[in-house]
């Protein structure tokens, strides 16, 4: 890739445009990061209306308070809203037409099977990567039911409850983006007081924020920058000065992060079409109808709770048993092996044998780098690290001639990271003070089995990753060996798992035009 | 050699018949090969010589169509009684396999193990470097053990070793004339000397249940029906025909083989010395794949039937036929066995057939199966066994009996 | 000792399905001790089958098909002796699960009945081994390589990692010391390390794949250059260049119009096929050299035969056959086929949402991602017209051909997650069968294929009713993501009994195991070649 100059800014998701009539449907925070908005206030709903109440009410009250934000130029301040499948159902969506909504969506990120899959449960135990007594939110959504006729059903190796409860259901989730912490509350003040009156109860708030520092970089409670790698979504119909073709290391088909669009498996995406002014599905062929899913999408979120004085602690006491404390070092303690089991330095560069990669643009460091020429063996960034196992690149190549593969296909799995951490900064990382601190991990993407699902499952916590053998990610996995580079043979350390799963669920991310729908219900 | 020897087996055939003997159990595998290849079910009038695996499994397994012919001559030994061992499946066959079944306790086969070894241990080192193992390791520990087992004392006069063979030759090998008149004299004290031994315990109110005998009597005291005296010596009679003859015959086999192999013998040393008695067995057991006690089992076909029917090779056996199963050639079959050239001490179970197969697989397998390795540990124990020089250094055999093996081992 | 792919399809009696189903799901749940229902992880069916690599059993339901029961089954060496462990495995089952199926109607029949009357003993092996199948192509990815290296160097690899530990004692010295202090520590439990590890494929074995797939070509050919070599003896050269250039001029004009994908087909850019052959021209034109010189023989010996000639004219007018012949086969006989292909492609429906049956669904989905492997079973019927039909067969043929000389290192295209797949033919090859053993979840192994390999999947499963809309053969087709997804799902049923023998090793973990033993077998190695070495560790 020789000097190429950075594509864009990494810190800034704000450089690519939606096309009209896309812009003023799709919601503010699909295109960008509201890095200007830095504070938010996170609220998680319950629906528990009686049935004198419309289920769209509550989103009609919006509209006078919190209106959610198109994507069409930056706003001050913004709304952004997200309605899980059951919510979609206790709002009056009928059957017919949530069939057109995703499977994943549908399920539910607890079902029994997804669990599994994503290594949140396995069996009858929750994994050690989720809160000791399990997950606090979620939608609560019903175990499928399969009319099953033929008894088949019963022969399956069941081992554990189909369905789990979690203490919190949650049905919707608004996020109001400002400028600081005081206008903020005041707003989620009086919008949850709106919501109360139409039976909307606000479960579960939680003030979110992006610091930026001194260099302008975000850093999340490790002290790592967050959000640094985003995919550069490419379409020539619907994004504004969309080049010849993609991004050659980031570009991803528009379709992957929204609805309605050719996606990184040359299909569009169609989302369940109903009549305007009405609840029923209709003729998909009249243009007076409505696409649900277009320029929607699909949200998943994570609340992960973070130990940062037992990371640091663990880090440092995993440098001493690799004999490495002795160097004299100006660092924190761990801060070596930390910066290993991310991938990147603190500084948000990249690992590279014997340093970093080199920054083209010297603000920010550098997003268009690839593995399989400049660090084959995991010497600099080691192969099992978070941001390797993240997004692989090119790096799961073994020939040469698989790098230009091997990275398209890479590709199909990104999606968007909007997340925002939660709770106090840490005054000593190496000293617990027992506040409860996190991240709220909020990605955007139009097939959840292939995008999240995919990331997590195959690449996080695949035992099997690459040639890796019984390890997990380093960072999000349940605590395992690690491997990292060296010459001549690799350091091998345990890391114990200090981000724990607190919650949990997939959004349908709908359009403004499926908002309004949705308030005439 | 030992002065007993002498009369436990009966003076062999001539030199030249026993050498065409030598020779063509030599040539068994190579002639079951050709069979199995051109001719797998080989009728000679009416006869018929199974050499498939499949068919010899098929063949055993059916016993509603071939039963074994061995009810007439035990008749004999048995003054008219029947036993199990020469019966078609019945309820009669059942209840008395059920009865005798019963005997055994958990625990058994450990003891006799532990008492087999320990008698073995003890003949090998008072072996001093050589040791002729028929008769002195393999006949004496064997009946040793099984005598105490059973509970049947040896007799004041006569020797029980020679009662036992030479009815167990006549039951399954032969059936001349000289033989046939020893056994009529023989068959009768056998009876006489359990009845006595049983008559003895009844008398002097011996209550001990640690051998079968004494099992068996508790039993008649619960129901007297089921145990009589008859059922109990018969029984009695009828385990000590059929069982401790057998070790004597096939562990020199397998200590033969063993030493034709110098990597089978290390291993199975080095799985001796480490007491693993699984290991030892599956040695011995592949050992005999290459000489079993005996390379062909007799059936009497009770109906028409077709052996693999469905296939090309479907072969009508008329009633009244005998058909023989080759089972040395069943457990060399290449299209079932793998790698049947090669000695595999670690092979699967059904890959063996030494205890036949099906209704009438042997009932003293799992004895068999304790003190097989029990006997064989002291001497695989031992450094540096090998054969001791001269003849006696190799199998030699009387008839179908092996009849001297001679090894030396470091002390 | 060659790795073995066989399967056995057998009709099901539909009042029987549920019981058979039964006694399947009933060998999985006796035997899960441990790791209760997980399937795939089987330690007592794994000793007792000491040769199996992967072996499963489904039944496979379908409106369109009364059940059938598919076995199938990977293992190592001889076939009689697998069948044997299998019978004396779940023999009783077996049976129980034949009388469940049709009684064939062919001359197994009478073998059939005498397994299943009640009361039978006899052995169900035979049986199973008159309906064993040979796969039409198949895939191995760790080619070479016996169960029990694998399993060998594995636990060798572990030993290795134990050793090493964190690496912190590996730190000072060279990667050839560490190499060899690993070798003469590792020795007395590993003593193969000793022997030169064998060949992983033999050479004869190699010749005999290039060769089987050059016969295949050239009969191919060979065949097409007929029509060229018919016209060259019935007219002159002037009016044979005459018609030939007003038939490919025709031919490839039409061609030309059509060879460009419909509207809402078209995934990739378009031309991939031609664009190949351009590209790999060399190769086509040695091809077509061989073509020749091979032919030449036959043609003149068949000249001398048939037309009396003598060897020197035979030799001459041959040459000037050959010549049309393969004019005729490149300047129309393969456009012509394109173009028939192409016919085809644009009238072909293919189904946009095949409806999968929930309970099915719901069964796979539970059945999976239990361990890193997973298996996968599918039936597809074929296309029923002729074109069709000789490009699943003979393109099956030649791809599986093709495969087996060219590829040796396990990659197809760019992935390398399958350790035994196979295609075979049911039903007089109406109806084609894949049974697969990947790694990693079955939306990975498809993102896989729609990725890395759309066009040999494409290529295979072109011909079967329902799949995308496919452009010259290889091209869109199974890169349509969703679409192909769905197809394939729709067409797979769960698969109630699998076992793997290596149940946490990936394709590249067993090369990397294997890398790291061969490493360790080796005297001395270079420092370059001991770097690369420990870089594996």
């Amino acid at each position: 890739m020789g000097g190429r100059p950075v594509s864009y800014p990494a810190t800034s998701a704000d450089s690519w445009k939606l096309a009209e009539p896309h812009a003023s449907q799709a919601q503010g925070m699909i295109v960008s990061g509201y890095n200007h908005l830095p504070v938010s206030q996170t609220l998680f709903l319950e629906f528990d209306w009686d049935s004198s109440t419309s289920g769209g009410a509550w989103l009609k009250a919006l509209e006078g308070i919190a209106p959610v934000t198109a994507a069409d130029g930056k706003k001050d301040p913004s709304v952004g809203l997200g309605i899980t499948a059951t919510g979609l159902i206790k709002m009056g969506v009928e059957e017919s037409v949530m069939a057109g909504f995703s499977a994943p969506f549908l399920e539910g990120m607890f079902q029994v099977d997804r669990m599994r899959r994503l290594n949140d449960r396995v069996g009858t135990e929750w994994s050690s990567c989720v809160r000791e007594g399990g997950p606090l939110w979620s939608a609560n959504t019903p175990p499928p039911q399969v009319h099953d006729t033929s008894g088949l059903m019963s022969t399956l190796p069941r081992r554990d409850d189909t369905s789990i409860t979690t203490p919190i259901t949650v049905d919707a989730m608004l996020i109001l983006f400002c400028k600081d912490s005081r206008e903020g509350r005041t707003w989620s003040d009086r919008v949850t007081e709106v919501l109360a009156r139409c039976g909307v109860k606000v479960v579960r708030h939680r003030e979110t924020n992006l610091e930026f520092d001194k260099h302008d970089m975000v850093r999340e409670h490790f002290g790592f920058g967050d959000g640094l790698s985003q995919p550069i979504p490419w379409d020539p119909k619907a994004i504004e000065g969309a080049g010849r073709a993609p991004d050659h290391v980031n570009g991803i088909a528009l379709g992957d992060i929204l609805l309605g669009h050719v996606d990184g498996h040359h299909e569009t995406t169609v989302g369940p079409m109903v009549t305007r002014g009405s609840t029923h599905l209709d003729d998909p062929d009249d243009p007076d109808n409505l696409d649900l899913g277009l320029n929607g999408s699909y949200l998943v979120v994570r609340e992960l709770w973070q130990d940062v004085a037992g990371f640091w602690n663990n880090a440092a006491e995993v440098e001493r048993e690799l004999g490495l404390d002795s160097e004299a070092r100006k660092e924190r303690p761990g801060t070596w092996v930390a910066e290993r089991i991310i991938g990147r330095a603190m500084s948000g560069d990249v690992l590279r044998p014997g340093g970093v990669a080199d920054r083209y643009d010297p603000k920010a460091p550098a997003n268009d780098f690839l593995f399989f020429d400049d660090d084959f063996r995991g010497l600099g960034c080691p192969l099992g690290s978070h941001m390797r196992r993240g997004n692989p690149r090119d790096g799961l190549a073994t020939k040469a001639s698989q790098k230009d593969s091997l990275l398209a296909s890479s590709n199909r799995h990104r999606f968007l990271r909007r997340g925002r951490k939660f709770g106090p900064r840490i005054a000593d990382p190496m000293v617990d003070d027992g506040a409860e601190r996190g991240l709220i991990f909020l990605i955007v993407n139009a097939d959840i089995e292939r995008q999240f699902e995919f990331v997590q499952q195959v690449w996080m916590m695949s035992p099997s990753f690459g040639t890796l053998f019984d390890e997990t990610d380093p960072l999000i996995g349940p605590g395992s060996r690690f491997t990292i580079g060296a010459e001549p043979v690799r350091r091998r350390a345990d890391i114990a798992n200090f981000t724990k799963l607190a919650g949990g669920e997939y959004f349908f991310l709908p359009s403004l035009p499926a908002i309004k729908w949705l308030s005439e219900l | 050699m030992s002065p007993c020897q002498e009369h436990v087996l009966r003076s062999g055939p001539g030199k030249f018949k026993q050498w065409v003997i030598g020779r063509l159990r030599a040539a068994l595998p190579a002639i079951f090969a050709l069979l199995r290849a051109v001719w797998p079910i080989a009728k000679i009038g009416k006869t018929h010589l199974v050499s498939l695996h499949d068919d010899v499994r098929e063949v055993m397994l059916t016993d509603c169509a071939f039963e074994v012919p061995y009810g007439t001559k035990l008749k004999v030994l048995m003054e008219g009684q029947t036993v199990f061992v020469g019966m078609r499946d019945s309820p009669g066959y059942r209840s008395q396999l059920d009865r005798l079944q019963s005997l055994a306790r958990k625990g058994d086969m450990e003891r006799l193990a532990a008492a087999a070894q320990e008698r073995a241990e003890e003949i090998v080192s008072a072996a001093e470097g050589e040791l002729e193992v028929v008769d002195t390791l393999f006949r004496t520990v064997t009946f040793d053990v099984l005598e105490e087992y059973f509970g049947v004392t040896p007799p004041r006069e006569g020797d029980m070793r020679v009662w036992s063979t030479r009815m167990f030759e006549y039951q399954f090998l032969a059936s001349d004339k000289s033989l046939k008149d020893e056994i009529l004299q023989l068959a009768p004290s056998l009876l006489r000397h359990i009845e006595d031994i049983i008559q003895g315990r009844l008398a002097n109110g011996d209550d001990s249940e640690d051998d079968y005998l004494g099992r068996a009597l508790a039993k008649q005291r619960e129901n007297a029906q089921d145990w009589d005296d008859l059922f109990i010596r018969t029984m009695l009679s009828a385990l000590m025909i059929g069982g401790p003859p057998q070790p004597p015959m096939v562990l020199p086999q397998a200590i033969e083989q063993l030493l034709r192999r110098p990597g089978a013998l290390a291993t199975a040393h080095e799985a001796a010395t480490k007491g693993d008695e699984e290991l030892v067995f599956g040695h011995i057991f592949e050992a005999l794949r290459f000489d079993p006690i005996s390379p062909i089992l007799p059936r009497k076909a009770t109906r028409d039937y077709i052996i693999a029917e469905g296939t090309r090779r479907a072969h009508k056996v008329s009633k009244g036929d005998t058909v023989v199963v080759a089972i040395q050639s069943a457990m060399s079959d290449p299209r079932r066995i793998p790698a049947p050239k090669e000695f595999i001490p670690t092979r699967q179970h059904w890959e063996y057939m030494h205890f036949g197969l099906g209704l009438h697989e042997c009932f003293g397998r799992h004895i068999n199966r304790a003190i097989f390795p029990a006997i064989c540990m002291p001497l695989l124990r031992r450094k540096n066994l090998r054969r001791a020089e001269g003849p006696g250094g190799h199998l030699s055999f009387k008839g179908l009996f092996p009849a001297e093996l001679k090894v030396r081992f470091d002390r | 000792m060659r790795l073995r792919t066989r399967s056995i399809a057998l009709e099901v009696r539909p009042s029987h399905k549920a019981k058979l189903v039964g006694i399947l799901v009933n060998l999985r749940g006796g035997r899960s001790r441990g790791r209760e229902g997980e399937p795939g992880y089987y330690p007592d069916v794994l000793a007792r089958l000491p040769t199996c690599h992967f072996l499963s059993l489904c039944v496979f339901e379908s409106a369109d098909y009364d059940p059938t029961l598919v076995i199938e089954a990977n293992y190592d060496g001889d076939s009689g002796p697998f069948w044997a462990c299998l019978q004396h495995l779940v023999g009783d089952e077996l049976r129980e699960a034949l009388r469940c199926c049709k009684r064939p109607l062919d001359h197994s029949g009478k073998l059939y009945d005498s397994i299943t009357e009640p009361g039978s003993r006899r052995d169900p092996a035979p049986f199973l081994e008159c309906h064993v199948m040979r796969p039409k192509a198949f895939f191995h990815g760790n080619r070479g390589m016996p169960r029990d290296r694998i399993l060998a160097e594995a636990s060798l690899a572990n030993a290795v990692q134990d050793r090493l530990g964190n690496g912190e004692a590996g730190r000072d010295k060279t990667a050839e010391e560490l190499r060899e202090g690993l070798r003469t520590e590792l020795m007395p439990k590993f003593p193969w390390l000793a022997e030169k590890p064998k060949p992983r494929i033999p050479l004869g074995e190699t010749a005999l794949d290039w060769l089987k797939l050059a016969a295949a070509l050239f009969l191919f050919l060979h065949l097409c250059l007929v029509p060229g070599a018919v016209i060259a003896g019935l007219i002159g050269d002037g009016k044979h260049a005459l018609l030939l250039g007003a038939a490919s001029v025709a031919m490839w004009a039409v061609f030309n119009k059509f060879r460009k994908p419909l509207e809402g087909v078209s995934t990739t850019r378009p031309g991939l096929l031609l664009s190949r052959l351009v590209s790999n021209a060399h190769i086509v034109l040695a091809v077509l050299a061989a073509l020749f010189l091979f032919s030449w023989p036959i043609v003149a010996a068949g000249n001398v035969l048939a037309l009396d000639l003598e060897w020197s004219a035979a030799w001459k007018n041959s040459a000037r056959q050959l010549g049309w012949g393969i004019g005729w086969l490149m300047l129309f006989i393969l456009p012509g086929l394109l173009v028939w292909m192409r016919y085809l492609e644009r009238h072909d429906s293919s189904q946009e949402a095949p409806q999968t049956d929930p309970v099915m669904l719901r069964q796979m989905v539970e059945l999976e991602d239990w361990i890193p492997q997973n298996h996968m079973a599918s039936v597809v019927s074929l296309r029923p017209n002729i074109p069709r039909r000789l490009v699943a067969y003979v393109g099956t043929l030649l791809i599986h051909l093709a495969l087996r000389a060219a590829v040796r290192d396990g990659y197809l295209g760019s992935m390398r997650t399958i350790h035994c797949a196979h295609w075979a033919f049911i039903n007089n090859g109406s109806r084609m069968l894949f049974l697969s053993n990947f790694d990693l979840s079955w939306e990975a192994y498809f993102d896989d294929f729609i990725e890395k390999a759309h066009e040999g999947v494409t290529a295979i499963w072109g011909g079967s009713v329902g799949f995308p809309p496919t452009t010259m053969l290889i091209e869109d087709g199974a890169a349509h993501g969703r679409a192909f997804k769905r197809w394939a799902r729709h067409s797979m049923s769960p698969t109630r009994f699998w076992v793997s023998a290596y149940p946490d090793l990936t394709v590249d973990q067993i090369e990397r195991n294997n890398r790291i033993a061969n490493g360790l077998c080796a005297r001395r190695l270079s420092p370059k070649a001991a770097n690369a070495w420990a870089g594996d560790l």
